[in-house]
């Protein structure tokens, strides 16, 4: 009897070897070990050794300043945490801080100079980085049609104290980046007072509402990490009592994507519908009339400008409906403390003019001397002899003009766009980056020279100009730098040596003296939870001790000062109105493209991306409401 | 003569089983052997405890495997256990540490805390490395060739049926105890 094998036989055979195959743990057991396989990190951190112990710094990714308290085994990092009562942060802490250990391990980071020609990058030893920068400072020396520009995202340190001489000794600019956050309509609402200079913070915790007209509070702006801890604990309280942040924008971006409502508005309208918020409020006398009566002048004015924009006039320009607009109006009265930002200068200013009436909003709410406390400034060394360059900003640098541009290592690139940078180049300039990584505006660099990574430094790090109190650490370094690696404050100093530039030596220690001789404001110890006041402090020896523990220096309250709010500024109201009426604007195309962590120059960490990806921890990259959506 | 059509799938079939249960993990795990023979049962029977080598200390560290010196305290000479005198030979008297090979290690980007577990929630070491302390002879270090993890993190049935609560150690077992003790968290207090 012979069997015979047909290629029917064959495709069977082969159908039951797969349906055996499918039933066996071969398909999901291999999905599962090679899922692990390809995760595997790249760059696996060495398993620590040592005793375990807790350190205190704070971080430097941000200008938040947020304090961190770290779990370390033996030098080693592992773990970070917040610190409860920390003055800058209050126990709040972003996702960006938490894994701010990994970055020095990053796969963009860069230990060596490297020079990019030709799209390729050769590394090159520190004499021949040096030797560069001499040539290029000499160069501008010579030709005054090449500038030397350096921006500075971090101003107030020492090292900038260096960038600032460098740039006078040269006949260069000093650039600094625009204040983030809600700095632009902190300083509307200053110039409408008459009582003399006036600086107003922002204190998420004395506020229930938060309306936001684009400043990313949730995600860049400001201290997100702590609004985020507010508004989570607040949501284990009564109903009545939460706190609830409403963002008003024409995209919805990461922070209104976390936000607890988010309305779509028309582009370029914000000014209508911050108007039609104040004809509900004033309609409706839910205002805050003792405020009124006690600081403000011109309400008439401003009641007779904000009367034309009723809710439903305020539907056809914004696309929000009329009765959105009542509800929040009447929703912000109900549950003041209530506050107002306008846009973040970093990614996507707000006209003057719409500044102007959120301003107004804060006004017939109550929020200065609350919710937007008044403030102080650091104290500061002053300058003394040394020539040093005064702060200027980006549109001091005439298109062309640069021959030597530096960037320090805290430029993030969505402080300062690229695009404008590069305008003002000129032909053949060195572009020199400090950026410890081959990313942002380090990737831009001719001449990368990298400094420390974060955490590899101590730093001098001051609180955001919107922090409702000034706050200065001197944040220990917890990790190593590599051997070898140049620190920008040497380099530059034997740059300008070999440039005939002399430069001011370096002044250590004198921003520490200043505030110990100003006496003002306590020092918050991490390690102990506890205060003390500066006029305790017994030398500026104890003073460091105090911060290489990781202490924050925080101001004391400063007084309210006498004096009113104007609603309505001499010929303001025409123009306002004219904002306000006028068409919507299409949406800045920048806006899509904004990089995903405006404010830190340093690249996320992989797991943070990991869990970027695969998580809801922030939204998809801003994207446009269609109009249709609006509706 | 032609096959019928169900033997001729299940000559397919069979066989493709037999390689998926049987072949399959005997490829995919390989076997490594400890650097020495030892006997927890020995030891727990004397009367210690877990605790006595691998201790929790006051700052919540876990000591994790004992030092040679701490074995040394008790196995300082050699006698007549060979697995003492190799002990003794190769580690305690060079002075170096026994490169055990750990069935329970997780991975570099993974921190677990045994003090909120061990001291905080009061969980016996057998809840999650099982009746270990009354083991006679090492078990034989088996690792998976792709992850590099050993099989206890996966659990000793390929098709992980039937297993006890401490046979396996994956990110999902972890949140299976977690989220039934309402204590499901954020990713990164054990991610770091």
């Amino acid at each position: 009897m012979k069997l015979e094998l047909s290629r029917r036989d064959l495709f069977l055979a082969g159908g039951g070897a797969v349906a055996g195959i499918a039933l066996s743990p071969v398909p999901w057991k291999l999905l599962d070990d090679l899922s692990i396989w390809t995760q595997q990190p790249p760059t696996p951190t060495p398993r620590p050794a040592g005793p375990l112990a807790f350190r205190f710094t704070s971080c430097a990714l941000c200008p938040a300043s947020c304090g961190l308290k770290a779990r370390c085994f033996g030098a080693q990092p592992v773990g970070f945490a917040a610190v409860p009562g920390h003055p800058a942060s209050d126990g709040g802490l972003c996702p960006l801080g938490l894994t701010a250990h990994h970055l020095a391990k990053h796969p963009l980071r860069a230990n060596h100079p490297e020079r990019v020609s030709g799209g390729k990058r050769e590394r090159i030893d520190r004499a021949a980085a040096t030797a560069a920068l001499s040539a290029a400072l000499a160069a501008c020396g010579r030709d005054p049609k090449r500038t030397f520009a350096v921006v500075d995202g971090r101003p107030g340190r020492s090292l900038s104290r260096t960038y600032r001489a460098l740039a006078a000794a040269t006949g260069g600019l000093y650039v600094t980046p625009p204040a983030a956050g809600a700095a632009l309509s902190l300083e509307a609402l200053a110039k409408r007072f008459d009582g003399g200079a006036l600086a107003l913070g922002v204190d998420f915790s004395k506020a229930r509402r938060v309306v936001s007209f684009g400043t990313p509070v949730l995600t860049d702006a400001g201290t997100p990490g702590l609004l985020a801890r507010l508004r989570a604990e607040s949501r284990r309280r009564p109903a009545a009592e939460r706190i609830e942040v409403i963002q008003v924008e024409a995209t919805r971006g990461r922070s209104a994507a976390l936000a607890d409502r988010y309305i779509p508005i028309a582009p370029g309208t914000e000014a209508a519908f911050a108007l039609g918020l104040a004809h509900v409020l004033l309609d409706e006398k839910l205002a805050d009339a003792a405020f009124l009566e006690a600081r403000t002048t011109g309400l008439a004015d401003f009641a007779a400008l904000s009367a034309r924009f009723a809710p439903a006039l305020v539907e056809q320009k914004t696309g929000v409906g009329a009765g959105v607009v009542t509800a929040l109006a009447r929703d912000l009265a109900a549950n003041r403390p209530a506050l107002v930002l306008g846009g973040d200068p970093t990614a996507g200013p707000l006209s003057g003019e719409t500044e102007a009436a959120i301003a107004a909003l804060n006004l017939l709410l109550g929020a200065p001397f609350g919710a937007l406390p008044v403030r102080s400034e650091a104290p500061r060394e002053t300058d003394g002899d040394a020539k040093l360059a005064a702060a200027t900003s980006l549109d001091a640098l005439p298109d062309g003009s640069v021959g030597f541009l530096l960037l320090d290592a805290t430029v993030a690139e969505g402080m300062v766009p690229w695009a404008r940078l590069e305008r003002a180049l000129a032909a053949d300039a060195l572009v020199v980056s400090f950026s410890p990584f081959r990313a942002g505006l380090g990737e831009k660099a001719t001449l990368l020279i990298p400094g420390p990574a974060p955490l590899e430094e101590s730093i001098e790090l001051e609180g955001p100009a919107d922090a409702p109190f000034a706050t200065l650490a001197f944040a220990p370094a917890l990790l190593s730098p590599p051997k070898d690696l140049a620190l920008p404050e040497e380099i530059l100093r034997e740059a300008a040596e070999a440039a005939g530039l002399s430069l001011p030596a370096p002044a250590a220690g004198a921003r520490s003296a200043a505030l110990l001789a100003a006496r003002r404001g306590r020092l918050y110890d991490p390690a102990a939870a506890s205060f003390v006041a500066v006029g305790d402090v017994a030398s500026p020896d104890a003073l460091g001790e105090l911060f290489a523990r990781g202490a924050c220096w925080v101001d004391d309250a400063t007084p309210e000062p006498k004096g009113r709010f104007a609603l309505l500024k001499d010929g303001e109201a025409p123009r306002l109105l004219e904002t306000a009426l006028g068409a919507p604007t299409a949406l800045p195309a920048s806006l899509a493209s904004l990089p995903r962590v405006a404010v830190s120059a340093a690249p996320p960490s992989l797991l943070l991306t990991k869990l970027t990806r695969e998580t809801a921890l922030f939204s998809a990259p801003a994207a446009a409401i269609p109009t249709a959506a609006r509706a | 003569m032609k096959l019928p059509a169900p033997v001729s799938f299940a000559v397919g079939l069979v066989p493709a089983l037999a390689a998926g249960w049987l072949l399959f993990p005997r490829l995919l795990y390989r076997t490594e052997a400890q650097p020495l023979p030892f006997n927890h049962k020995a030891h727990t029977e004397g009367g210690m405890g877990c605790a006595d080598c691998h201790a929790v200390a006051e700052n919540g560290r876990f000591a994790g495997l004992p030092a040679t010196e701490a074995c040394a305290g008790c196995h300082a000479e050699k006698g007549d256990n060979a697995g003492i005198n190799a002990l003794v030979a190769s580690y305690v008297e060079p002075g170096r540490e026994v490169p055990w090979l750990v069935h329970a290690r997780q991975p570099d980007n993974v921190y677990f805390p045994h003090a909120p577990h061990v001291t905080g929630d009061k969980l016996a070491c057998a809840r999650c490395h099982g009746p270990h302390g009354e083991s006679t002879a090492t078990k034989a270090y088996v690792v998976n060739r792709l992850s590099g993890y050993s099989r206890d993190i996966w659990g000793p049935s390929i098709a992980r049926v039937g297993r006890k609560e401490w046979q396996g150690m994956k990110m999902s077992d972890c949140i299976q105890c977690h989220r039934a003790g309402g204590r499901e968290s954020a990713c990164l207090d054990c991610h770091k």
